[in-house]
């Protein structure tokens, strides 16, 4: 099907190759440098040749140095609490701005839409103030709180659930289901794949997001990976394989992660963008 | 009665946007005629914004983040739809490894990422400093002054951003029907022609899309400044959000700091506002 555009432009695709090389470098060198001893990172000229003085020695002085794995953890808390309120948030929102029809209705969505034109950062002071003023400030449940931004996963949801075919909620409510059943049995169970994509999306925005956890997290225990990751090469400022062996580590779970959910980043980034 | 429940539907949302979106929207525009610090506040009217237009940090910050929104914005929205069109001929395997390659930055700590570019333009001990210097050039300090600096940091940033929009791009190429690119082909257009004159006009509605997202991105650029540069020297390489982030958890002058954010939401409103309507008034259809 696709034959007559088979021509591969050749110098495009070189240029292609170096490029992606460029994007893995850093990562090249994280993998690397984790195993160097620092002396050769910083000598002159820089060793980072991957099969010869290799050593695990940073690897296992950033477990004994560093809160990592309650980085890690705090990190996962964080993010499946966001991504599990985003669901219900977006799901039920959605569904009502679909499938209902109420006064008011068309200037709440451009409310929605608005709130994802204009990203939450733009109003990182008040948000502060008035996490600070409930109490939310330097705790998880704060952070999940605060993080939440539903305004794509609605815009997902409405688009999902809107559509369902009509006939199936007919059905029910001749059945006798009410509306909340309607929700709960038929729109909630078809409604999987596009809940799935809005979790992944949100789980890791909000793992890798930095300004606002930065902002909110200052007591040891409850930092997340990005602001341990921080503080830990601030404090190693000397000693780059240190820094590269942490970076390394903080890489790792997250790139198992995307690697084995990568249909849902391929189907979630064009759901908002390509549409019929 | 339906509607009834089609509020009930809503609340979780509205409880979050108006806790935590639509208050303090008007909070922090209340804040920004405020002298706040985290203690105290008392009402100075329009003080800080007069305090704004003789501030050398925020006309500095301002224009920094003009110019990597003048880097970044065109770059995020044209290599990755090179990328997409270099791709499309190639086959599967070709395609979802490079996908997932060009993607991977994008779900990665991004702290983490920033040692392992650090590694490169340190000042004294990275990489390129090195070589460059071997080669006989003489002592560059990449992250020292803005000129180099700024377009590394937007360069970073567009690089970690570039899978989302490839993967649109890739979407919306492989949508266009075979039929026109064998007509052209047997018409004897090149492949330059046929990406100017078919794919590129094709796509005006998912360029379009990706410029709104990547302008809205570009105003709001702080993880890989702060962390590369902390904004120095003298705020020649800090964005404005960083500005206000630094006048308010440096500085603790979240009043001063809510009147920088006011305007930075205001510049994001308009720019929105604008594409929003350029993008309903010549909708192009095919």
């Amino acid at each position: 099907m696709k034959s007559r555009r088979r021509d591969v432009n050749v110098t495009g695709t070189i240029l292609l190759i170096i490029l992606i090389m460029i994007i893995m470098f850093p990562f090249y060198i994280m993998l690397v440098g984790a195993f160097k001893p620092n002396p050769s990172l910083i000598a002159f000229p820089i060793d980072l040749n991957p099969f010869k003085n290799l050593t695990m020695k940073n690897i296992t002085k950033v477990f004994e140095k560093s809160d990592l794995i309650r980085w890690l953890v705090n990190s996962f808390i964080v993010s499946i609490g966001v991504a599990v309120l985003t669901v219900i948030i977006a799901l039920t929102a959605g569904y009502s701005f679909s499938r209902m029809d109420f006064p008011g209705k068309n200037i709440l969505f451009a409310l929605v839409m608005a709130t994802l034109m204009m990203p939450k950062q733009v109003l990182l002071i008040p948000n502060f103030l008035v996490a600070n003023s409930l109490g939310l400030v330097d705790t998880l449940i704060g952070v999940i709180l605060t993080t939440i931004a539903p305004a794509f996963g609605i815009f997902l949801c409405r688009q999902f659930t809107g559509s369902l075919p009509r006939e199936l909620f007919d059905a029910a409510e001749i059945d006798g289901c009410g509306e909340l059943a309607k929700f709960v049995r038929i729109a909630v169970p078809l409604s999987l794949p596009s809940m799935g994509t809005v979790l992944i999306f949100s789980f890791f925005s909000t793992f890798n997001d930095y300004l606002w956890q930065l902002v909110m997290i200052s007591d040891k225990k409850n930092m997340t990976l990005p602001i341990g990751v921080t503080l830990f090469s601030q404090l190693n400022a000397s000693n780059k394989a240190l820094q590269l062996a942490i970076a390394l580590l903080a890489t790792i779970p997250l790139a198992i992660l995307f690697i084995a959910l990568q249909k849902f980043f391929i189907k979630g980034a064009t759901a908002g963008a390509v549409k019929g | 009665m339906k509607a009834g429940w089609a509020y009930i539907f809503l609340i979780p949302w509205l409880a979050v946007f108006c806790v935590f979106y639509l208050y303090p929207l008007f909070y922090g525009i209340i804040c920004s005629f405020t002298n706040s610090s985290l203690n105290k506040m008392e009402w100075i009217g329009l003080d800080n914004y007069k305090k704004l237009i003789g501030d050398y940090a925020f006309w500095t910050s301002l224009k920094s983040t003009l110019l990597y929104c003048l880097i970044c914005i065109p770059l995020n929205v044209f290599l990755p739809l090179w990328v997409a069109n270099t791709l499309h001929p190639h086959g599967r395997k070709m395609n979802i490894a490079s996908k997932l390659l060009i993607y991977l930055p994008g779900v990665t700590c991004a702290a983490a990422l920033v040692i392992g570019w650090k590694f490169v333009f340190a000042s004294n001990t990275g990489l390129l400093t090195q070589i460059l210097s071997r080669m006989g050039f003489e002592h560059i300090s990449f992250l020292d002054k803005a000129s180099t600096a700024i377009p590394i940091v937007s360069l970073m940033v567009v690089l970690c951003n570039m899978g989302t929009n490839l993967i649109i791009y890739c979407a919306a190429i492989d949508s266009l029907p075979e039929t026109y690119f064998e007509a052209a082909e047997m018409d004897g257009a090149s492949k330059r022609d046929q990406f100017w004159k078919i794919t590129f006009p094709l796509l005006n509605a998912t360029i379009v899309y990706v410029f709104i997202t990547a302008t809205i991105g570009a105003l709001q650029i702080f993880v890989f400044p702060q962390l590369m540069t902390a904004g120095g020297p003298n705020y020649t390489t800090s964005t404005l959000l960083m500005l206000v982030y630094d006048k308010a958890f440096s500085n603790n002058q979240f009043g001063y700091a809510s009147a920088i954010g006011v305007v930075l939401f205001l510049i994001t409103a308009a720019v929105a506002l604008i594409q929003f309507k350029v993008v309903s008034k010549d909708k192009i259809e095919y």
